[in-house]
């Protein structure tokens, strides 16, 4: 079996012509997405096995940066965040108190709990460097949240880590490549329920705040089964363990509460035992760390008219909650119990 | 390690380099280290597996032909029947040990059912035995050595390595193609040159391959909702007519994807392998379907059983009108088709459903006089359009096994006469319908000019472009749907 191989010249100049053509297309599609006309028709961009509302997060925060706006501050957490948390409210209360500009996005993504939190706040620590990130938490975070595996694994939080890989690299350097994510996304969606899940999150606000109106039942049945948070997890302690080590990033970090409706705590069995067992878990590892965890569901900030339901607040709630959080946030800072680096954000 | 890995990319890439810096044996050595290599990446149990059933063919061919050539001296007079007893006896070891592996479920699962219709006590445990992937087609690959041993149809001189190499070399080792001995074996003493044509035809093969399997299999088999094999019930006619062609595309691109790459990548060594499609779907019976459909099963299927069959039965009649000369073969051939398919009824039921087809084909030819032949009637006679519609519920029956019991498949084809109404949503059409259009386009030219490389017949420009399309397709596929395993790797 003799075998050899024999090339003649000119070879491969199909294959060199494709290459060409190749890199022409995707430069021109690089281009074109870049074209601010064109992305206003585009789907916000996506990021791969993660949620839709994260990508839109992201999209939203990277659309400020990219206007030259200064984020002063980051804040992470779940559906409660998202709906909760109005920056506008913050900025303002902040400015009263120390009449100085303070600039927040809120960054809840839906089901999002502390260890989805964590790899979050990694990856906006590295590509927007906030003075401040705000985690906020609750009892209810002790589990895994939804997406918080997709997120920790996916390529581009892995890439931003330090654990290079093909495909965080091209999500976080090509936009036609997180384009065409998001559209394919968008094709895959089998069923008008999805589909309206999928285009919800359009409706989030620059600052990332997306506001519900009104109310809604409470349906108290879903809070019957809260067994998984009666003890405190490692997962969830590592992961906390894991934002406060931003802090060598000239990153402050700060834990706040997010509360549920009153009646709502109340009428949930063992509900304040869980959350002392939370509160516990997390003083543990706060001590000595030099970041704070302000406690809030004791402290009846938002009103019972403030509530969408028992879980959300609506946009009257968030202006109610956040205010609050600007005032306490100015006045901290005023007496120097909190202490905000100067940051060196720079464009992704 | 996945054919269409990068894993699987690099380790060819590293073969190929010592390959053509290797002199001539050395490439042998080389070839069968790498395979084995190759399936230890699987499971290390699946190479002891494969080692086994090499020794052993190779010594019992040595034992065979000794014993033929002491028959076929002049000395002896002729064939006596020692030989073809020890022959049969090699068929049946090798058989038993695929029946050991692969159907020992489907009889232990139907002997415990018969003891508990029976009242006993279930008492058998049943045994858990993993398949070694790829062992359904290198062991009909050991059986067609055997035979053509007998037969003489093979190179006195093939040795130890030989063999091996035959049964474990890698491009084919895991789904084909099944490549007959007495065609293979010569082609490893041949002298062949690596090209430029022949790396072009091969780099081709292997990207019509992916664009087959990633861009088009992957996309629809992810697409397929997640009950319609086991609720179909629940879907309207025309989602259920919808998501079974899809399945169907699907199925066929797979395989079809992984014998392109297969052929692609052994063509880079210059090991020539069989085609195992031609355009099926183009087909305008079941015999001819099955012609170009998983050819080289096919292809094994008429050599080692429809025409020792055929040959057998003609010593009773020798009419070929005879109807049990037309249906027994065809029929048995079908039924053994199905059980090599899996180890269920269904793949039984299917398999004698296609036999039975087959043979009434055969007896159609056989009795219509030549002048009455359906090709010779204009496209819109009733008689055509009635074998076209026999001919597309027949297309609709081929992949029915593969997924849905015998149940399952009664519920599927009442569901698909009774429920007409509109799908709720089409909104799950949409990706898949696009996969259709390669899919299409790619069966359709090759169809179109009989020609499957017909591409690198086209204007050096429009190759290049051709070229970019298939790599940026190929690319955005990938990050589109998670790769799925290729279906008839589990064989």
């Amino acid at each position: 079996m003799e075998k050899s191989i024999h090339i003649n010249r000119p070879f491969g100049k199909v294959g060199l012509w494709a290459c060409l053509g190749l890199l022409l297309f995707i430069g021109a599609a690089e281009a074109v997405v870049h074209i601010k006309p064109v992305q206003a028709q585009l789907l916000a961009p996506g990021t791969a096995n993660m949620s839709r509302s994260f990508d839109i997060q992201l999209d939203r925060l990277n659309a400020r940066v990219e206007q030259g706006e200064r984020i002063d501050c980051i804040f992470i957490g779940s559906s409660r965040v998202l709906h909760g948390v109005d920056p506008n409210a913050i900025r303002k209360a902040y400015s009263n108190i120390t009449g100085s500009d303070f600039k927040c996005q809120n960054f809840g993504v839906l089901g999002m709990g502390m260890k989805g939190s964590a790899e979050t706040a990694g990856l906006l620590a590295k590509l927007y460097h906030p003075r401040l990130i705000i985690i906020g938490t609750g009892f209810m975070d002790i589990g895994v949240g939804l997406p918080d595996n997709a997120i920790a694994e996916s390529p581009i939080v892995r890439y931003n880590s330090g654990d290079f890989n093909f495909d965080g690299w091209i999500t976080s350097s090509s936009l036609a490549f997180r384009d065409y994510l998001a559209e394919i996304s968008y094709l895959a969606i089998d069923n008008a329920h999805t589909q309206n899940d999928f285009l919800l999150y359009n409706s989030t606000k620059p600052d990332g705040f997306l506001p519900l109106n009104g109310h809604k039942a409470d349906n108290l049945q879903n809070w019957n089964n809260l067994n998984a948070h009666n003890k405190i997890k490692t997962v969830f302690t590592r992961s906390v363990k894991k934002i406060l080590a931003l802090k060598k990033e000239n990153t402050q970090i700060l834990f706040i509460e997010m509360p549920l409706r009153t009646s709502t705590f109340k009428a949930v069995p063992h509900a304040g035992g869980y959350r002392r067992v939370f509160e516990d878990g997390i003083n543990s590892v706060l001590q000595n760390s030099g970041s704070q965890m302000w406690l809030t569901q004791d402290l009846n900030i938002v009103p019972e008219s403030g509530w969408y339901e028992s879980n959300h607040m609506n946009v009257d709630g968030a202006e109610t909650f956040s205010t609050w959080v600007g005032e306490q946030l100015g006045q901290a800072v005023k007496d120097g119990s909190l202490i905000l680096p100067e940051g060196s954000q720079t464009n992704p | 390690m996945s054919i269409t890995s990068l894993a699987f990319a690099g380790f060819v890439l590293a073969v190929l380099m010592l390959y053509y810096v290797l002199p001539g044996k050395s490439q042998k050595f080389l070839l069968l280290a790498a395979s084995y290599i190759f399936y230890i990446s699987w499971d290390w149990r699946f190479a002891i597996t494969l080692a086994l059933v090499t020794v052993f063919n190779f010594f019992f061919s040595r034992s065979l032909r000794q014993l033929r050539s002491q028959e076929t001296a002049p000395s002896a007079g002729g064939r006596s029947k020692k030989g073809k007893r020890l022959l049969w006896l090699g068929i049946l070891i090798n058989l038993a040990a695929l029946l050991f592996f692969k159907q020992s479920g489907f009889f232990l699962h139907g002997f415990q059912a018969l003891l508990s219709r029976l009242g006993f006590p279930n008492q058998i445990g049943i045994l858990e035995i993993l398949l070694p992937v790829g062992m359904s087609f290198y062991i009909l690959q050991a059986i067609s050595f055997l035979v053509d041993t007998y037969q003489n149809q093979i190179p006195a001189t093939v040795n130890f390595m030989d063999l091996a190499l035959y049964l474990a070399y890698f491009p084919k080792l895991l789904s084909g193609p099944i490549e007959r001995a007495g065609s293979f074996l010569p082609k490893l003493s041949e002298r062949v040159v690596v090209d430029n044509q022949r790396i072009t035809e091969s780099i081709t093969r292997i990207l019509i391959g992916l664009v087959r399997k990633i861009v088009i299999a992957d996309v629809l088999a992810a697409r397929i909702p997640a009950n319609f094999f086991s609720s179909p019930s629940t879907f309207s006619s025309i989602e259920l007519i919808f998501w079974w062609i899809a399945y169907i595309i699907s199925l066929y691109n797979d395989f079809a994807g992984y014998t392109s790459i297969a052929r692609g990548v052994s063509g880079l060594f210059g090991i020539e392998l069989s085609p195992n499609f031609d355009n099926p779907f183009f087909s305008t019976s079941i015999t001819e379907l099955w012609n170009h459909w998983h050819m080289s099963l096919s292809q094994w299927l008429r050599n080692y059983v429809y025409m020792p069959l055929s040959r057998y039965m003609l010593r009773f009649n020798q009419s070929g009108r005879y109807l049990p000369n037309i249906i027994v073969p065809a029929l048995v051939t079908m039924v053994l088709s199905g059980l090599w398919h899996g180890e269920s009824w269904n793949f039984v039921l299917w398999g004698a459903l296609m036999g039975i087809w087959i043979a009434a084909e055969r007896i159609r030819t056989v009795y219509r006089p030549a002048g009455e032949n359906l090709a010779n009637l204009p496209p819109w006679h009733p008689r055509r359009i009635f074998s076209w519609a026999g001919f597309l519920i027949v297309i609709f029956l081929i992949a029915i096994p593969f997924k849905f019991d015998i149940a399952n498949s009664i519920v599927f084809w009442r569901s698909l006469v009774t429920n007409w109404f509109p799908p709720p949503s089409l909104l799950g059409w949409r990706l898949p319908l696009i996969a259709f259009i390669p899919a299409i386009f790619i069966d359709w030219i090759q169809f179109g000019k009989h020609d499957e490389l017909i591409f690198i017949r086209w204007k050096p420009i429009v190759q290049s472009v051709l070229l970019a399309l298939c790599v940026l397709l190929i690319f955005l596929a990938f990050h589109a749907e998670p790769p799925q395993q290729f279906i008839y790797q589990g064989f």
